[in-house]
């Protein structure tokens, strides 16, 4: 085993041992190179998203001498020629609809009509590819057709290509600077997939009074389909989460009644459904999630990483603490607004407060967006370091 | 008296309010009348909001049941009855297309008297600064969901200051990332990352202003 070997084995018993609640030799601690990096390259953020390997070579040369554990990947999310072979409505990019150096935008929109409920709830996957792709993209406007045809080819085609540069990208960071990826897979909340995706979230919050019944029996559809995406997407891969953004269950979007019927009873099952095939999920709570804590602390135990964003540290770290991993801890704002020596400050007394017996990660507590200053954001691992020490 | 239509209102009890609203219309009710009860009915609504009884999801069920209820009175309403309420600026800032939270503010603010002037999303400094002036606004409310596009926010408040509008309009900041260092950084008068506290700002804002013209 070489040096960089042995410094991955060491990074990777680290994350394993704090998501099943143990205490490393070390507080681990998380890294992710987000929009903020091209205020310190000389390039828009437009070239970033567009130049894959640009925007890997960024990352590589960045990784080089820094100390963490856990990596969170580079600044792009999506790679936008997919979405711009077929024409799609759903993001405006930087340069495509926003500003050169404007992050990505989400367009929301009913995509899906209140009348299409019956046909979804029926076949949901039919339903997408007969009228949820139609809408949301307008070279696939007349599906069968050349055009269309042609457009699906170039998107998926778009699709794989970038998969397998980022899975080079992703195998070069980890054989050369030895850093463990965070999550493999992706799910969502089902909620979220009807609000967010299809039916708008006022779409939905609407739903909740008007039908019911449509919104539970939609998000019993969807469950098995998001179960499978987390372990699908991930080659069956169950040694680390799946990624689950959580949106509409975040205080207060929802009152309690409705979480309680129409948020949690699918994300539950969800969770259950992939802690059964041996996946965890990584709940990733953006926003406030106090209210719900008690519910949360219902499910199997080490089932989630439960990222604080908002949420109550305290309250998360009493009632979930030593059954779930906890990850999150310093606010985004203070990466912006803050010092270094303000960010060590916190990064100290965040330690203090949640790290106690282990089963913490040290991590931003939402997305690191392009405002935040990269030297606050290299304080918060060096800070990790000096304090994390069990 | 209890009013069965502010019930229904404050209830949320969407065919029932439409259902007293048509029979009110029908029964010679003047619109000013029917959207007076509906307006006490929005007014509960963001009290029980403020106690926690009820969440976001309920404020946009109350704003899209009001906005049925003026569909059904718009035929009725006279040319002359727009409101008179002090008058306020509000769009989402330059780079963000995020408007639910400003369009619950605004609706509550509108329920509650006040005259908005909305802008939009994705508003550039300049419009804000251009609107102020053109609507001699004392209010400016700056919505944002993306922290990233906090700098622009800063740039209206800067043009502010440049075109000679600075004192003449209070700068109020909401919206999910907004705090204290938001404020300071933007140098904004006031900042709310909830709907509740920024209604209790716009009123405050307004008692200042009335008691400095009665003063003076």
């Amino acid at each position: 085993m070489n040096e960089t070997e042995k410094l991955y084995q060491k990074k990777l018993e680290r994350y394993m041992t704090a998501m099943d609640c143990g205490k490393p030799d070390v507080v681990p601690v998380t890294f992710g190179i987000g929009e903020w990096v091209v205020k310190y390259t000389g390039t828009t953020l437009q070239e970033i998203y567009y130049d894959l390997d640009k925007s890997n070579n960024i990352v590589n040369e960045m990784l080089k001498g820094l100390d963490f554990d856990i990596f969170k990947g580079g600044p792009c999310l999506w790679w936008p020629p997919m979405f711009d072979a077929m024409g799609s409505k759903l993001y405006k990019f930087p340069g495509m609809g926003v500003d050169e150096n404007s992050t990505f935008q989400f367009n929301e929109q009913e995509y899906m009509k209140a009348d299409d409920y019956d046909e979804f709830i029926a076949g949901p996957t039919e339903w997408l590819v007969n009228h949820f792709l139609p809408n949301i993209s307008t070279e696939l406007e007349n599906p069968g057709s050349y055009r269309s045809t042609v457009a699906l080819i170039k998107g998926a085609a778009a699709f794989a290509i970038s998969g397998g540069v980022m899975a080079a990208a992703w195998e070069k960071w980890t054989v050369e600077h030895g850093v463990v990826g965070q999550t493999t897979g992706f799910s969502k909340a089902p909620f979220d997939t009807l609000g967010d995706a299809l039916r708008g979230m006022k779409g939905v919050l609407l739903d909740l009074r008007r039908r019911p019944e449509k919104v539970i029996a939609a998000c019993a559809a969807i469950t098995p389909h998001n179960i499978n995406c987390g372990v699908a997407g991930s080659g069956a891969d169950t040694r680390f989460p799946c990624f689950a953004p959580l949106h509409r269950g975040a205080y207060p979007f929802l009152n309690p009644k409705q979480w309680d019927n129409f948020y949690w009873p699918s994300l539950k099952a969800n969770i259950e459904g992939l802690w059964a095939k041996g996946k965890r999920m990584l709940f990733y709570a953006e926003g406030d999630w106090t209210p719900y804590l008690e519910k949360i602390a219902e499910l199997p135990d080490k089932s989630i990483i439960f990222q604080i964003d908002t949420t109550d540290p305290k309250k998360a770290k009493e009632i979930l603490g030593g059954r779930f991993c906890l990850q999150g801890g310093v606010p985004t704002t203070l990466l912006t607004y803050g010092t270094p020596e303000k960010v060590k400050e916190h990064v100290k007394r965040t330690i203090d407060e949640l790290a106690g017996d282990g089963g913490f990660i040290l991590d931003a507590g939402g997305v690191v967006m392009g405002d935040a200053k990269q030297e606050n954001v290299i304080a918060m691992i060096e800070a990790a370091r000096e304090y994390g020490v069990y | 008296m209890e009013d069965e239509l502010q019930i229904a209102m404050a209830e949320l009890d969407e065919d029932k309010t439409l259902l007293l609203v048509t029979e009110r219309v029908q029964a010679g009710y003047t619109s000013m009348e029917i959207i007076e009860s509906c307006r006490r009915g929005v007014e509960i609504v963001g009290e029980k909001y403020s106690d926690s009884h009820y969440y976001l999801s309920d404020l946009i069920m109350s704003e899209e049941i009001l906005k049925e209820v003026m569909q059904i009175l718009e035929p009725y309403i006279p040319v002359n009855a727009a409101q008179k309420g002090r008058s306020i600026v509000m769009g989402t800032i330059e780079g963000d297309i995020h408007d639910l939270g400003k369009n619950i503010i605004i609706y509550l603010l509108r329920s509650a008297g006040f005259q908005v002037n909305d802008l939009g999303v994705d508003v550039t400094p300049e419009r804000f600064i251009k609107a102020v002036d053109e609507t001699k606004a004392s209010i400016l409310g700056i919505s944002v969901l993306l922290s990233f596009c906090v700098g622009s926010i800063k740039k209206v408040v800067d043009l502010l200051v440049d075109a000679g509008l600075r004192d003449k309009v209070k700068v109020v900041v909401g919206g999910y990332p907004v705090n204290q260092q938001v404020k300071e950084f933007t140098g904004a008068d006031f900042y709310a990352n909830d709907v509740t506290e920024a209604l209790k700002i716009y009123h405050e804002i307004l008692e200042l202003e009335e008691s400095s013209v009665s003063e003076s």
